[in-house]
């Protein structure tokens, strides 16, 4: 029930702020200490606002291995111009690596929202950007 | 050519849908299951067919849901979707693929053990399978396979989906009860078990997709056919993902027991450019890592824990020679640093800890002494721990620092990663690695080395003897350490395996010692060998300068690991 409520918060909310977290207590008859205390431990939870398109990139062993996890790390921090963790300035982006997405027979991978990308290459992460660039 | 089971209906179009599940046979074994038997029954052919649990640790099903409790209480069932273990994306590929398969598996398994709610716990990742479980739920429910008594049997079953929140440790099953009730996602103690204090401490059965996805073929086709698949004791079809370095990456399915170098070669198609492989994850990121040589290896629950390692999920990486140790020891920490929970000090701070040593070793700042912190670590989380997770990140660390030191040393040494240096990355290889497509244990023997025994325990000289002889060299023995001085002296073995405490006058280390003070005598490389010690043992012996040994194990050696070591030091 917590899990499901602090998801619909965040999308209510855009990301856990304070008064989420409040809200979700008021709901389930939790304090907020205790809302907190679970949802800390997941991390999968926004804290802060986030840009409109969350990316994650694999930076696990099998996607590594399949030569560019790494390196499709590199090209979108250099390409968006932010570290991993952070938003750019026109709240667009937010860059994330983020451990094993269990698509490791089709490495290397990239999560965007709720989209799975597959095999990619360095080309066609630059198609995807710039499509959502646009769209 | 093996015919899929579980993967028999993942290629057909809209296989995800129930009337492509209906049109192929599904809800068959269901409907089977409540009218020709009793819940006693299903628990004995699930018994009979010996299905083991899919998630990693092989535990038999039929006892489990023998171990929830008969008494009418209210009992739970939780589908364990959480699959987060690196290398493994079979249950993905379930619950996108054919998830009616999965709720068939599942809803078998509640009649048979009389829970009346389920949970899908699934991966917060997993956007597209949360769709495909909410959307096939759904449709069984309007089907009437879901819900109030199902197919007029009187039994009832709801199921409902529940997303998890990127937390690999909530696949452990107490951890996962404990997201499901709402908390932080820590491992309970066990026991009790959730067979007897599970979800709201009800009696709960927590199994993996895969697992599930076995039931129904096992109702329709009965227990002999099932168990007849596989090996004795590991029975039925397995799903695994291979990734890393081979031509065709995916799911294959197969018989439990198919030798490792078939998955490899015959189904994923060999290593790209023909390079040699180095070694081998079997079963996911915290099994211990398969070399070379042990390519043959059945893939099944015994023959992976007798090589050393084990079957987890069925997970193989393959790393081919170009592939840097080091580095995957640190992404490997880097996984479990990041998972690990926070509430044991042992495996929070340790694991923090081992992967700073590893970051500087493969970046170059890696110091003497950094292999010793990195065991001695190791040594603090293993088995203290509240939960699994320590040992998983240790298993994999140990495995590649017994098995690639020379690789570590050879970044202290040159103060950085070989394999990023321009220069030939050449480490000096423990021992030969990998081979081509089709290289054979007689291939990388060694023949004629001579190998002198010197141990007063009849028993391990003569299983010494035969694992040896078997790969080609040449065996001589002695039960007394003065008879084995003067053999070294005779013979001039190329290696002696010296048992430290013996019986007789001169021990093993006694021998040790005479032998440092003959100069031909004293570089000849020494396997010290003893039963009653442990690791920590070695280290009083490396305080006395006398006693020399180049290697040290403990008794029993099992054979691989003996002739690895063999190997290694001639």
């Amino acid at each position: 029930m917590l899990l499901t409520a602090l998801y619909v918060a965040e999308h209510q909310h855009g990301y856990l702020s304070p008064e989420a977290i409040e809200r979700v207590g008021e709901r389930l008859g939790m304090s907020t200490t205790e809302v907190y205390e679970a949802a800390s431990f997941y991390s999968m939870y926004k804290w802060k606002p986030t840009g409109r398109y969350t990316i994650q990139v694999c930076e696990g062993l099998s996607c590594h291995l399949a030569g560019g996890a790494e390196s499709l790390v590199d090209y979108l921090r250099r390409k968006l111009g932010v570290d991993p963790g952070e938003t750019t300035p026109d709240g667009l982006f937010t860059l994330l690596t983020v451990q094993c997405l269990a698509s490791c027979g089709s490495s290397p991978v990239m999560r965007i929202n709720d989209t799975l990308y597959e095999n990619l290459t360095l080309d066609q992460a630059d198609m995807i950007l710039d499509e959502l660039r646009g769209g | 050519m093996f015919e899929p089971i579980l993967l028999k209906r993942a290629s057909l179009p809209r296989s995800e849908s129930i009337d492509v599940y209906l049109a192929n046979g599904g809800y068959r074994a269901l409907e089977k299951a409540l009218r020709e038997y009793r819940p006693d029954g299903l628990i004995e052919l699930i018994r009979d067919s010996k299905l083991r649990g899919r998630g990693g640790a092989g535990f038999p099903a039929g006892l489990k849901w023998g171990f929830m409790p008969k008494e009418d209480v209210q009992k739970y069932l939780c589908v364990n979707t959480d699959e987060g273990e690196p290398g493994t994306f079979k249950d993905r590929v379930l619950v996108e693929k054919d998830p009616h398969q999965v709720i068939e598996g599942a809803t078998i398994a509640a009649y048979a053990v009389g829970a009346t709610r389920a949970f899908v716990y699934i991966r917060g990742e997993f956007f597209l399978g949360v769709k495909r479980w909410v959307k096939a739920i759904a449709d069984a429910y309007a089907h009437g396979y879901l819900g109030e008594n199902i197919l007029d049997s009187g039994f009832d079953l709801d199921m409902t989906v529940h997303r998890g929140a990127g937390a690999y440790i909530c696949g452990e099953e107490t951890a996962m009860i404990e997201s499901l009730e709402g908390r932080r996602g820590e491992p309970r103690l066990k026991p009790p078990y959730p067979a007897q204090v599970g979800y709201l401490g009800q009696p709960t059965l927590v199994h993996n997709v895969e697992t599930l996805a076995n039931v129904p073929h096992i109702v329709l086709n009965g227990a002999d056919w099932y168990a007849a698949i596989g090996t004795q004791n590991s029975t039925g079809p397995k799903i695994f993902c291979v990734s890393g370095c081979v031509y065709r990456r995916g799911v294959y399915e197969l018989p439990l027991g198919t030798p490792l170098s078939t998955i490899i070669y015959d189904y994923a198609g060999g290593v790209p450019g023909d390079k040699r492989i180095k070694a081998i994850i079997p079963g996911g990121a915290s099994t211990p890592f398969l070399t070379a040589d042990q390519i043959d290896v059945p893939m099944d629950f015994e023959s992976l824990a007798a090589a050393g390692s084990a079957l987890g999920t069925g997970a193989i990486v393959v790393l081919d020679q170009d592939t840097c140790m080091v580095d995957v020891a640190r992404r490997t920490a880097r996984f479990f640093a990041h998972e690990s929970c926070g509430r044991c000090t042992p495996c929070r701070v340790g694991s923090q800890r081992i992967l700073a040593i590893l970051e500087g070793i493969e970046v170059g700042r890696g110091q003497p002494g950094d292999i010793e912190r990195l065991q001695s670590l190791c040594d603090g989380i293993q088995g203290h721990t509240f939960c699994p997770l320590g040992d998983a990140l240790v298993a994999p660390i140990r495995s590649s620092l017994a098995h690639f030191a020379d690789e570590y040393w050879d970044h202290i040494e040159r103060r950085a990663c070989p394999f990023l240096l321009e220069e030939a990355p050449l480490i000096r290889a423990a021992y030969p690695v990998g081979g081509t497509a089709r290289e054979t244990k007689e291939d990388l023997a060694v023949t004629a080395r001579k190998i002198l025994v010197v141990d007063d325990d009849p028993d391990f000289v003569e299983v010494t003897r035969i694992v040896l002889e078997s790969a080609g060299y040449e065996v001589i023995s002695s039960a007394d350490g003065g008879e084995g001085l003067s053999k070294v002296r005779q013979e001039k073995p190329d290696l002696v395996i010296l048992d430290v405490i013996m019986r007789t006058v001169l021990d093993g280390l006694h021998v040790s010692q005479e032998m440092a003070k003959d100069p031909e005598q004293c570089t000849i490389p020494i396997l010290m060998v003893t039963s009653i010690a442990n690791r920590d043992y070695a280290t009083l012996f490396l305080t006395d300068d006398q006693v020399r040994f180049d290697d040290f194990a403990c008794k029993p050696i099992a054979p691989d690991d003996l002739l690895r070591r063999v190997k290694a030091l001639i």
